[in-house]
């Protein structure tokens, strides 16, 4: 692998892979498909230490 | 009984593989090249590996962690080549394992250290920095007196001329009396040890002892070859 | 401690002391002196007392089959506990390093106690010891509560507790006979690390079966943040630590790799050892405690989604900052220096999920200590992320490099966020432990506060002006073109700020104490108890099914 086709290599497929990992986990993470399942999440933690609040 | 509710852990597999593979790219992208590349794979010519003695005196130098305060990196920054001498190049350090540039600078860089002080200053300000540089924060080094254990130092050779660095056969084999004779000027040994490593080698009595040959010698060896085993440096800032 | 284990498991126990046992004898045989044979003899004679302690239990009646029920929390005691005492030990060191830059004549004339060596106890035990301990026993506290079932099973957290501390015991001690790879944050020899992968690799099998077993569908994000810290300090330590032994025999090694590839592999692994063992862990440990401690969900889960492949994939790049203007190649350089600054994107989304979180409980930080721990922890987060990407841009670094102003900026992560953090957690997770509400002095825990927050500033804004001194002399010209200071002179004008730095490193190290004998006095109390619904979801009667509409408790 010639030293000058693997910089041209990173820098194509650098950016692209860059790009498109981001828009797949944005929209993975931002469906509305998956907001309720989401928020139960957050409170999933929460249930169990019950009503008492405070310290 | 493994109860199994919602075994789902394909899913925190899926999020094993991705973690690694997400977090791989940096680092191939980054280190590979430095492989391949000629800038930082092209050795100087004229860079000669670290005589046993030297070598002994790096050791040491690892051992008491000089590396916490000294760096051994010239930047190519104006006021550091002003102060300390050429910036270092990749080429420099080649057959450094492990590499000293170190990241903090409470003490001076010692790249470039070798010659610009006597070997007497040296061992002075080694057994008790104050002596010679009042203002000094640096702790003082008196074992240093001891006697060298030059016992280690063929498998040592050994070792690093397995990863490449060029020592020959014969280097191996008399690597303990290398160490001995680059100390001693007149003994018989000590012409061979610049036929082996080149006549820019040092052979003096290091540390004032002529008799017997201590850490002190094999320490100031290394500090006074900082910077002298290539003149790639200054050949790379005479022609920019 | 062996009451927790059944008579089975303390078989295995009893046989893995064993092989400790040998393990330690075969290495003192085989090396006979130097480090490695001290090294050995440590590890015999903890295999000798394990042996002694399990020993003692085997007739014992057996664990009682109830505990089938219930968390295991016995280890993550064992954890803390370990933290505590790495507390202790590494900020002592840490302390008396800075003394000795403002008194070097205080150094005794012994080789051990010189500054080169005590500097990597310094590092190793605050960040293997303290931190490393911290990550390892929250993350079987966290990982049990957010799947809802026990660890997979009993001996493996054990393992992983002692295997982990022989680790740091080797390294430490090894650092004060002179044996060190002298590589920052990866000076343990060879069979330190070997052994490292041994005890990490047992802590991922661990943890991956614990979350195959869970409960709860979901894997909650803090698991993600753990995940990403065991496996990506994993690939980390055995690249950075490929090396070749002199001799099968000797402590001493050479690393493969040299030169340049040598550096930037080492800061790749640096920066990482930072990113992953410093941040990923610990805010799996802020997602977790700072939600439970403030009764409120984080502000936005999806944003903890988007900032963790954020830190995961750009905090891979940024190792190269460390070595701005050196021999690295330009565009390697530069990959860092870009990679640093998107980077703040994702780390001010979690420090700004955590403050959002916050919103709307103000009141409970200003009441409650433990909260304004992890609050305080969240604003250095985001202080030290911000000032680190601005470090790594070329012309401030050629300032900053190599002078005390980076020592500042690790300090503001260190003692700023992940020490405020794991004291949160600790906090949080004792009086947990020990079936009380609160710690055995609440005041203390004030006291502790405001004893690690003055101790930081001072610490950190000494540093500052100290580094930024440093980096202006070294650069100045006078008039007639030639440097206007001496290398001495920088080092004669730290001298004030070198003092500050060891009064605030005092101050933080006493707020620790005060952790210590706090945590030990709410321990001894009460026999471990834990609210009912702090159980496994399937000892739970009715046994709820997980998607149910949440009981209103």
């Amino acid at each position: 692998m010639p030293h000058d086709l693997l910089v041209y290599v990173a820098k194509v497929f650098g950016p692209i892979w860059m790009m498109g990992f981001f828009l797949i986990v944005l929209i993975r993470t931002y469906s509305p498909r998956r907001r309720e399942g989401y928020d139960r999440a957050a409170r999933s933690i929460l249930g169990d230490r019950g009503p008492e609040d405070g310290p | 009984m493994l109860i199994l509710h919602y075994n789902l852990e394909k899913v925190s597999m899926a999020l094993v593989v991705a973690i690694i593979g997400v977090a791989s790219i940096g680092g191939i992208v980054e280190i590979a090249p430095l492989f391949t590349i000629d800038e930082t794979v092209k050795v100087p010519e004229d860079l000669r590996p670290l005589t046993p003695l030297e070598l002994a005196g790096r050791e040491i130098y690892i051992r008491e962690g000089c590396y916490a305060c000294h760096s051994q990196m010239i930047r190519s920054l104006a006021d550091e080549i002003d102060r300390y001498g050429p910036y270092s190049l990749a080429g420099e350090s080649a057959y450094d394992h492990p590499m000293l540039w170190g990241s903090k600078r409470t003490g001076p860089d010692l790249a470039r250290v070798g010659g610009k002080y006597s070997d007497y200053w040296h061992v002075a300000h080694l057994i008790n920095p104050r002596n010679v540089v009042s203002a000094s924060i640096m702790p003082s080094y008196p074992w240093l007196l001891r006697p060298l254990d030059t016992g280690k130092l063929p498998a040592e050779l050994a070792t690093l001329a397995r990863l490449g660095v060029p020592y020959s056969e014969v280097m191996l084999t008399a690597a303990a009396s290398d160490a001995m004779a680059q100390s001693r000027p007149d003994s018989d040994g000590a012409t061979e040890v610049q036929d082996r490593y080149g006549a820019g080698v040092a052979v003096r009595d290091f540390d004032g002892n002529v008799e017997k040959v201590s850490e002190m010698d094999a320490v100031v060896a290394y500090l006074q070859s900082l910077g002298t085993q290539t003149r790639a440096a200054l050949q790379t800032l005479e022609e920019e | 401690m062996t009451d927790t284990l059944s008579l089975r498991e303390r078989r295995i126990g009893f046989f893995l002391a064993i092989l400790l046992a040998l393990l330690g004898l075969t290495m003192a045989a085989a090396a006979r002196h130097g480090a490695m044979a001290v090294h050995g003899v440590i590890a015999m004679a903890i295999g000798v007392a394990l042996i002694f302690l399990i020993a003692g239990s085997l007739y014992d009646p057996d664990a009682d089959p109830a505990r089938k029920d219930r968390y295991y929390d016995a280890p993550t005691q064992a954890g803390i506990f370990f933290t505590l005492i790495w507390a202790m030990i590494g900020m002592g060191a840490g302390v008396w390093v800075a003394a000795l830059l403002y008194w070097p004549e205080a150094t005794p004339l012994w080789p051990a106690t010189s500054f080169g060596r005590l500097r990597p106890v310094h590092t190793t035990g605050v960040i293997f010891g303290f931190g490393g301990n911290a990550l390892i026993a929250t993350s079987f506290y966290v990982l049990q509560r957010t799947a809802r079932t026990r660890l997979a099973d009993a001996i493996s957290p054990w393992f992983v507790v002692i295997g982990f501390n022989l680790f740091c015991v080797w390294g430490v001690t090894g650092y004060l006979m002179g044996s060190t790879q002298s590589k920052e944050y990866a000076e343990p020899e060879w069979y330190s690390d070997i052994w490292l992968v041994i005890v990490w690799v047992t802590y991922f099998v661990l943890y991956m079966r614990t979350l195959a077993r869970r409960n709860e569908p979901h894997i909650y994000v803090a698991n993600w943040y753990y995940l990403a810290f065991i496996l990506v300090v994993a690939m980390l330590h055995i690249v950075n630590n490929l090396a070749l032994p002199v001799s099968l025999t000797g402590a001493r090694s050479f690393p493969v790799w040299g030169g340049v590839q040598d550096a930037m592999i080492q800061w790749w692994y640096g920066h990482n050892a930072v990113a992953f063992f410093l941040t990923a862990g610990f805010l799996g440990m802020l997602y977790y405690f700072l939600p439970v401690r403030s009764g409120r969900p984080i502000w936005s889960y999806r944003l903890s989604i988007l900032s963790f492949w954020g830190i995961t994939f750009f905090y891979i790049w940024v190792g190269s900052h460390h070595l701005h203007y050196t021999a690295l190649p330009y565009w390697v350089q530069t990959l860092g220096m870009t990679f640093s600054v998107m980077l703040l994107v994702p780390s001010w989304a979690s420090a700004g999920n955590a403050l959002a979180t916050l919103n709307g409980a103000w009141h409970k930080v200003r009441d409650d200590a433990t909260l304004r721990f992890m609050f305080v922890a969240a604003v250095f987060y985001g202080l030290s992320t911000f000032e680190g990407s601005f470090l790594a841009i070329r012309p401030v670094n050629s300032l900053s490099h190599y002078t005390d102003w980076t020592v500042g900026h690790v300090h503001s992560g260190t003692l700023g966020w992940v020490a405020m953090i794991v004291f949160g957690a600790i906090y949080t997770i004792v009086p947990h432990l020990s079936g009380r509400e609160a710690m055995a002095s609440p005041r203390a825990v004030e006291w502790h506060f405001w004893l690690a927050v003055s101790g930081t500033l001072i610490y950190v804004i000494s540093m500052w002006n100290a580094g930024i001194t440093q980096g202006l002399m070294w650069r100045t010209y006078s008039e007639n073109g030639a440097l206007a200071y001496s290398f001495l002179d920088s080092v004669r004008a730290m001298a004030p700020y070198y003092l500050l730095r060891t009064i605030g490193g005092a101050l933080f190290l006493a707020g620790a104490v005060v952790c210590t004998w706090n945590c030990r006095k709410t321990m001894r109390a009460v026999p471990m108890g834990g609210s009912a619904s702090d159980r496994p979801l399937s000892a739970q009667t009715p046994p709820r099914r997980p998607f149910d509409a949440e009981p209103a408790e």
